[in-house]
């Protein structure tokens, strides 16, 4: 592990090293001012700082730049704020020795050095660095596998060529992990099941949640295909049971998680031109009506799963007609704030629907999602933003 | 870090030094012998300044090498200096000099 020495003394800098040698830590480098610790941390290099260096010790009392603003400085860099810092001090500087604490100081040596004092704290000092970058590189796994379920469970592509109607969905992740899902099936070639929910909390246990309930649906959805009678006539389970069946089987679960779903499960009926909606909680779901040249907009009055059990799903129900336009989406649209505090809302994104309504979904979705980012003016979102649009079409 | 034993052989002071440090100790008391002159010429100046930046130097490395007797010289150096003792100055610079002349370094 690496140390930087920085000590305007020649004569402690040569002790230190020396000793620090000795005792079997061969990779030092030395510093004479602040200003040259700055040069070997690379401190205003464009790329960022270095990011070898496992220990500085720090002289307080240095000419130019002394010793706590360079720990200040140093603190300062995300990438450097969890190296350690010795402060290396004049025995009897308590008022030093605190200002060098709040500089961000871990722990303090006195001049002149007792070798076993200075090769203890040396120790402790690395030890806490070996597992804080331990402990981060856990982080960052942890994080990559909940990335990795976001992409590959949670995610799924809609449906090509349908007669009908003309899907696709765009999400684009946060920094952070949630549990965000949407999926789509197919019980019949002229019905097309579209599911959209959002999972109380973030991280790993939002996605596996996410994981868990988008295959319950699955489930659900394969068990209940349609069944055809001797007459011929077509039963297809509506789609309030398949959410009724996701709800009976997880609710219980979700409460004891202290965990909830809010969804949207929508079942467009190509032959009838009807929509049939579960909502669960979730944010509404805005429907461009070709014919009006406006908006509505749909929603249910159900709890989200996972608030009470044995819950009776009320459906609702819309004609839709050529040209119409239903988009579906996550909280993180209308949830996405500017640098003022204020958020997107559903205003701003029934201006944009209206606005784009002519396009293919394909365009409609990215133009949704560019509005949001123009109007919250960050490159990185808090929240993933998810929309599914569908645009009908005559069968 | 080493013992330092005042063991007078006649008038010599005997330091036992760390063996790992042994090789360093020619150029630090060499150093400390510039000091000297350095410290003279900065009292001619009345350069106080100077004075308590030699004395804080030279307490907080003295030590470290085994000469804890160079680090109290220094201590008493830079607390002279931030009163602009002359005179105390003065002394220091006199028991340094002597001591860089009496002091001999045996390796444990």
């Amino acid at each position: 592990m690496k140390i930087l020495i920085v000590e305007d003394s020649d004569s402690n800098r040569l002790l230190l090293e020396r000793i620090l040698t000795k005792a079997g830590y061969t990779d030092l480098e030395s510093a004479a001012s602040a200003s040259e610790a700055y040069r070997v941390l690379r401190l205003d290099d464009a790329a960022g700082p270095a990011t070898d260096v496992d220990l500085i010790l720090m002289d307080i009392l240095m000419p130019d730049v002394d010793g706590l603003t360079a720990c200040r400085r140093i603190k300062r860099f995300p990438d450097l704020h969890d190296v350690p810092v010795i402060m290396v001090t004049a025995k009897g500087d308590i008022e030093s020795l605190q200002a060098g604490f709040d500089a961000g100081a871990m722990d303090y040596i006195t001049k002149p050095f007792q070798k076993p004092e200075l090769l203890a704290r040396v120790r402790s000092a690395l030890t806490l660095k070996k597992e804080t970058d331990r402990r981060k590189a856990r982080e960052l796994e942890i994080a990559d596998i909940g990335a990795r379920i976001q992409r590959s469970l949670l995610r799924a592509k809609p449906p090509e060529h349908l007669s009908g109607a003309c899907v696709a969905s765009l999400s684009i992740p946060s920094q952070r992990i949630d549990g965000d899902f949407y999926d789509f099936f197919q019980p019949a070639e002229d019905l097309l099941d579209i599911l959209v929910a959002d999972v109380m909390g973030k991280g790993v246990p939002a996605a596996l949640l996410g994981a868990a309930a988008k295959t319950r649906f699955l489930q659900a959805a394969h068990r209940l295909v349609p069944r055809t009678d001797d007459c011929g006539s077509r039963t297809v389970v509506p789609p309030e049971a398949i959410v009724g069946i996701v709800h009976e089987e997880m609710t219980e679960e979700l409460m004891e998680l202290e965990a909830f779903i809010t969804l949207c499960y929508a079942r467009l009926d190509f032959a009838r031109m009807r929509l049939r909606l579960i909502d669960c909680g979730h944010v509404r779901t805005l429907h461009y009506v070709a014919a009006e040249g406006g908006c509505r907009w749909i929603r249910g009055d159900n709890l989200p799963l996972g608030v009470l059990e044995g819950e009776a799903l009320q459906p609702v129900e819309a004609a839709l007609g050529v040209g119409d336009v239903l988009l579906f989406y996550s909280d993180g649209i209308t949830e996405a704030q500017n640098p003022s505090g204020e958020f997107f809302g559903e205003d701003r994104l029934q201006e944009s629907v209206e606005a784009n309504a002519g396009c293919e979904p394909e365009a409609l979705v990215e133009r949704v999602c560019d509005a949001v980012r123009v109007f919250s003016g960050v490159k990185a979102h808090s929240d993933d933003l998810t929309c599914v649009a569908v645009r009908m079409s005559a069968l | 870090m080493a013992e330092e034993s005042f063991r007078d052989i006649g008038e010599k002071i005997v330091v036992k030094v760390d063996p790992d440090l042994e090789d360093l100790i020619p150029m630090f008391l060499d150093n400390r012998r510039q000091d000297v002159e350095t410290l003279t010429e900065a009292l001619a100046g009345r350069d106080f300044e100077k004075i308590r930046f030699v004395g804080h130097d030279m307490k907080g490395s003295g030590g470290g090498y085994g000469f804890q007797g160079i680090s109290d010289i220094g201590n008493r150096l830079e607390a002279a200096a931030k009163n602009s003792d002359a005179e105390t100055v003065e002394t220091c610079i006199r028991e340094l000099s002597d001591y860089l002349r009496r002091v001999r370094v045996s390796a444990t």
